[in-house]
Order: structure tokens, then sequence, then C-alpha cells
């Protein structure tokens, strides 16, 4: 207990802070991915063209094999490359911003296969009877395709979250902060407890993320379904 | 509520969200005029690091150093994203990138001179080894290792660690130009090395000299995760030897207090490390790669920084203003 007492004095801050910046990353890069990938997984399964649905679907897949520390090792050089193109410093290469590039791209996928199969498994006989009440295409998205497909796009979401949240402690070896902070001093340092100091908030985070997505798709559920 | 009205909440709530992360961290960040630190995971850590200095010169920077790898940090210092760096002074980048290593005025740095740290019991099996790596013993003073480390380190046209490490062997007569590596009769060797270049440099002609000059078959293990990785791995028989440096091994491994005499550092760490763990300090390389604060050149100059006590001088007056 002693121990435990002054481990927390020393790295107290050190945990608080590294928290904070991992929740940070995490937040921003989730809503940024859900911002691009919800919208895109909707129009992609409502057009009428499976070619450009494959081939943007396929363009995005061709991240998600790329190993996360790769990834964000690729960003950074990826800025670099279009600061020495554009022959100025336009892109911090180090830091939050290729870190969260890095997030954001990697969380994408999940989200995106998600509501795009979501919205395809619809019935179609469910939305000929749609047609045949008279809703136009917009009021079938919003009461028939997006509930029925709600719980699907839900979990690439939460799938995503807790992935963003164990990738986010890799982007520590870039000056960007985070729980992995902790962890990689940790390592090179020998310190047991500092490795689990930053193993067992990110785990928490992932856990609480988790819980509070599940209620957030209870919320979102029209009653009735 | 609907769906579209409870989706439209939710966006505008991420939004906002957003926004007040995005204000806060920026808030948090180092106001204009303050220096931004950038530091190794490990120097952050090591009692010799970052934690020590501070304690010995009384400071403390106004936010957490950002912490990153080794091998980006010159960089980062030479692009402005950060202003200080715990760079080692044998790197061959401080002078590629025209930056400029403070002056430890107090002397709190102990030397770190690098020799070859090997197991008793492996150079009990292979006796030959001492005389082996003996003759690597002052071979490499610091000017030499910088420019080595360069080869290897510089932008354009880089070289291989064990191509940089095989060309020093033949230039300094070690081996012949046509050597090959014996037949690998006489057992295996597991040599490891940190995760910086001078390591893997190191560790290359380690191995290198020891194939060329033995049928000892070497096995590399070398950018490993730390000081302490290697060394609990050396102890505990994974792996037989790696290059050392001696107030490394002395402050941060034996936790003794720094001394700034570099044969007293050599002898206690010698006399120490084979008495607690059977293991042997071989004679070391020559060069002294201290960890050193280092700034940009002209931002140095500029702030009249030349000593690290020039430098807390300027946190603290900064944090006043």
């Amino acid at each position: 207990m002693i121990a435990a007492a002054g481990f927390f004095a020393d790295y107290g801050r050190d945990m608080l802070q590294s928290a904070c910046e991992h929740l940070v990353l995490t937040v921003i890069a989730m809503v940024v991915a859900c911002a691009i990938a919800i919208p895109l997984g909707i129009v992609l399964a409502r057009c009428r063209s499976r070619i450009i649905a494959n081939v943007a679907m396929g363009l995005v897949s061709i991240i998600q094999p790329i190993p996360s520390l790769a990834l964000v090792a690729l960003t950074v050089v990826l800025f670099y490359l279009i600061n020495e193109l554009l022959g100025a410093r336009v892109l911090a290469t180090l830091g939050t911003a290729p870190a969260l590039v890095a997030l954001v791209a990697y969380a994408l996928l999940p989200i995106l296969r998600n509501t795009y199969t979501g919205i395809r498994q619809v019935d179609p006989t469910v939305m000929e009877v749609a047609t045949g009440m008279g809703m136009t295409p917009r009021q079938m998205l919003f009461s028939v395709q997006l509930p029925l497909a709600l719980p699907i796009i839900m979990a690439g979401v939460r799938i995503s979250t807790v992935w963003t949240i164990g990738v986010a402690t890799l982007v520590s070896l870039v000056g960007a902060g985070g729980l992995g902070d902790l962890i990689f001093r940790g390592l090179s340092n020998y310190h047991v407890h500092l490795i689990l100091a930053g193993a067992a908030p990110a785990a928490a985070l992932a856990l609480a993320f988790d819980w509070l997505l599940a209620r957030l798709e209870k919320w979102l559920t029209p009653s009735g379904l | 509520m609907s769906l579209k009205t409870k989706l439209a909440l939710l966006a505008a709530l991420s939004i906002i969200a957003v926004i007040i992360l995005v204000l806060v961290s920026s808030l948090v960040g180092p106001r204009a005029g303050r220096l931004k630190a950038g530091f190794t995971a490990e120097f952050i850590e090591r009692p010799d690091g970052y934690r020590g200095l501070a304690k010995a010169y009384g400071f403390r920077f106004a936010a957490e150093p950002r912490q990153m790898d080794p091998g980006l940090m010159y960089k980062a210092c030479a692009d402005e994203a950060v202003d200080v760096i715990c760079a080692f002074a044998t790197d061959g980048r401080i002078a590629a990138y025209d930056l400029v290593t403070l002056e430890d005025d107090k002397e709190y740095f102990p030397p770190y001179h690098a020799a070859p740290l090997i197991r008793a019991e492996t150079l009990a099996n292979h006796p030959e080894l001492e005389d082996i790596l003996n003759r690597l013993a002052g071979k490499l003073d610091d000017a030499a290792m910088r420019d080595l480390n360069l080869q290897v380190d510089r932008e354009d046209d880089p070289q291989k660690a064990a191509t940089v490490a095989r060309h020093f062997l033949v230039s300094n007569g070690l081996i012949s130009a046509d050597a090959k590596p014996g037949d690998g009769s006489a057992g295996t060797l597991r040599i490891g090395g940190k995760d910086f270049t001078e390591q893997s440099i190191l560790g290359e002609i380690m191995s290198g000299l020891i194939e060329c000059s033995s049928n000892i078959e070497v096995e590399r293990r070398l950018y490993l995760g730390g000081t302490m990785i290697c060394f609990n791995a050396l102890k505990s028989g994974d792996l037989d030897l790696y290059a050392e440096y001696t107030g490394t091994g002395l402050v941060n491994i034996l936790h003794r207090k720094p001394v700034s005499d570099p044969d007293q550092a050599y002898s206690a760490v010698k006399r120490e490390f084979e008495e607690k763990w059977n293991l042997i300090w071989l004679e070391s390389f020559g060069f002294n790669n201290t960890y050193t604060l280092t700034m940009r050149r002209k931002h140095a100059e500029q702030l009249g920084i030349r000593t690290f006590s020039d430098l807390v001088a300027y946190i603290r007056s900064a944090d006043t203003k």
C-alpha cells in the first residue's frame, strides 16, 4: 500500500496527463472517422452503381492490413514528403497532427463496412412497403434503413473505438503523448509499474467507451424496435 | 424524439466536444517564449536522466518534455518542433543539422565511455575473445564515432551499419579486405545492442571482428528496446555480449552517485559488475558518448545560452515573465 502511494505521488501527474492526451486523441479521431465513414457508407449503399461502391470500399480496405505501427511511421514520412514537395513547413511532422491522421485512417474501415452492409441488408420487401406508403428516399433513410441498420453500424463504431484506443498507445513514438509514453518509458527502463500505469488506464478507457457506446445505441434505437 | 433529431443532437454535441478538447489542449501547451523539450523515453526515466538533472540544476521545463524515439529528436529539434533535446554527444546529426551541445558546467553527467560488456562464463568458454575484442581498445575517439554514426544516419546516401562496420574494420587493419567469417565450428555467440544507431554499429563491429578472427558464429540481436532490456538479457544469459557505457553502468544500473573521473568510473563498474553478476568489462573503445542538452545553434546564440546554467537561468526568467 505504501509502495503504491509512493508510486502515485511520483507518477500520478504523468498518468493524469497521459490519460487526458489519450482521451483527446481517441475522441477527436473517432468523431472525425464517424463523420467521414458513416455518411460515405450511406451514400455508397444507396448508390445504384455497385462498381463505385466496390472501388471505394477497396481503397479504404487497403489501409487496414498495414500494421498500425507502420501506418503511424508512414504518416510522418508522408507529411515530411509533402513539406519537401511544397518547399515549406506546412505540416507538423511530429506530434498530434500525424498521429490523428493515422488514427482516423485506421478507424475508417470497420465503420464504413458496417454502415454499408447494415444499410444493404435491410429487407427489400420492407423497403417496397415503405415506397408503397409513399415515403420519400429521405424519409426511407431515417425511418426505415437507419433504424434497422443501427445495431450493425454501432458494432462497427465500437470495434473501431477499441482499436483506436489500442493504436493510440503507439503514437507516443512520434511525440504525440498518450498512455504509450508510460508504456515505452517502462519498457526501456524495465519498470513494470510504469508499463501497468500505462496499460491499465488504456484498458479501462476501452471498457468505458464500449459501455458508453452501448448506452448510446440503446438511446438511438427507436422504441418498438 | 425521432431518430433524425437524435442524430442531429449527437452530431452537434460531438462537434462541440471536439472544439472544446482542441481549445483546452492548445491552452495547456507551452506559451510563446517558453522552451519545449523533446527527450527519449529512457532519458525521462533514468536516474542519470531528466529527473537527476532537474534536481542537480534545480529546474523544470514549463511543459512536460515531449517523449519521442531517439532517432527522431535531432530532426525534431532542427525543424523547431522542440527546442532542447537530450542528444548523444557522438551523434553525427548534431553537426549535420547545425545543432549545438550545451556545456554541462556543473559536471552532472558522468563519463560514458563505451566498452564491450561480456559474461564471464562466455569468456571462460572462448578465452580468445578477450584478446580479439581488446584489439578494438582505443580505436575510436569521439570524432571517429561521430563520423561512423553520421554515415548511417545521413539523409542523403545512408549506409547500412554492417557496411560501415566492415569498412571501419578493414581500414583500421583489424581484418583484411577479403576476410570471410569462420566456419562456426566453435559455437555461437549472441551479441546485443540498444535501439540507436551507434549501438548497431558497435554491435556490427564486434560481430564482424569476432566472425572473421575465429570460428565462432555470431547471432546479432541488435536494436533491443533499451539499456535494461540488454542488461537483463545479458545477466540471464540470453545475450553473451553487448557494448555498454561506464556512466550508464554506474548510475543507471548500479545506482551509484555520478563521478567525473573516467578511470574511476571504469574501475568502479569493472569491479562491481564482476563481483555482483560475473560480468566483465573489457577495454574501452575510447570515445565518451555522454548525454548532453542540445539546441539549434542560432536559437541558442540568440538567447545567449551556452551552458546548462544559462539554460536554467533562461527558463526561470521566462517563468516569472
